[in-house]
């Protein structure tokens, strides 16, 4: 079943590790391993991924 | 013309071409004749030897610059690690000329290895089936418009691949794609790139993304990715996306 999921306006979909606007999930994936998350937040993000490298 | 003045004016031309003065009898001229044979010979020569010697040099000189910098490229191939080979803006389209494959050994690093540079095509395959990371590979490598048969590791790590590798239009994948990609700089990729990364997906994974620019898949496919209507069940893209329902695919 083809399932897509969409961020609000200003905000991103995130699975922990990749992020977006607009998902559209493969088989099996579960909406349930995504949250939303504000626009600071997913710069904040990206910044500690890149502390991290 | 009387037998005197065509005398004098065959003396004027002994005592012009051959470098002579002074007054020429008809033995003279007989002997001179030679010399100006001679001279024109010389002449000839001399001028001939300068220029091959002129031509002669500057394609040697060409010749010997193709070769030192094949040289140097064959010696370059030999190098133990490729990251950071081509990092900074020193690296450009001019004195960037591999000349076959570029293949790290297996286990190697291939980070960093054109970030910030600003070459606008890798020009020759880049085999990365066995490295352990591309991180940072193409970071800001914001001239490169041309990547060529790239292939992508099966695992490792592949942080910021693709960050401000803004310019990016042509892709060709090679093997099967088996790691989360993120393509979200990426706004002028083509509609054959997009079809070669999609096509390279593995359909045997699970648990995978690929992101994409949203501006560059609608605008390749002449869609709304927010407007399912644009892109129905049998339609171009629809089709080319579900060829690989086991991928989850972000737009950004």
């Amino acid at each position: 079943m083809k399932i897509t999921i969409r961020a609000d306006e200003g905000k991103w979909l995130t699975d922990g590790e990749n992020y977006g606007k607009t998902i559209d999930l493969g088989e099996g994936v579960s909406v349930d391993n995504y949250t939303e998350i504000t626009e600071e937040e997913y710069q904040e993000k990206l910044k500690e991924a890149e502390a991290d490298e | 013309m009387s037998v005197n003045e065509k005398m004098t004016a065959i003396a004027d031309a002994i005592r012009g071409y051959g470098g002579i003065t002074g007054k020429l009898n008809l033995d003279d001229m007989a002997n001179r004749i030679g010399t100006v044979y001679l001279n024109g010979y010389d002449e000839g020569n001399a001028q001939g030897k300068d220029e091959g010697r002129q031509e002669g040099y500057s394609l040697g000189f060409e010749e010997g610059k193709t070769a030192e910098r094949s040289e140097f490229w064959e010696e370059y191939y030999t190098t133990a690690s490729w990251a950071y080979a081509f990092y900074g803006a020193f690296w450009s389209d001019k004195n960037y000329n591999p000349h076959k494959t570029i293949k790290p050994a297996a286990g190697t690093s291939a980070a960093a290895m054109y970030q910030t540079s600003t070459i606008t095509d890798t020009k020759v395959p880049l085999d990365l089936s066995d490295v352990s990371s591309i991180n940072y590979i193409f970071y800001n490598a914001k001239y490169l418009k041309t990547i060529r048969g790239i292939t992508f590791p099966e695992s490792g790590t592949i942080a910021s691949a693709f960050t401000g590798c803004t310019a990016l239009e042509n892709i060709t994948v090679s093997g099967s794609i088996q790691i989360s990609l993120v393509f979200t700089p990426c706004k002028l990729l083509s509609k054959a790139s997009i079809e070669s990364i999609i096509n390279a997906l593995s359909a045997t994974t699970s648990g995978l993304t690929v992101t994409f620019s949203k501006e560059a898949v609608d605008n390749a496919f002449g869609i709304d990715i927010d407007d399912e209507s644009t892109y129905p069940e049998g339609s171009e893209y629809y089709n080319l996306r579900y060829s690989k329902s086991n991928w989850t695919f972000s737009y950004v």
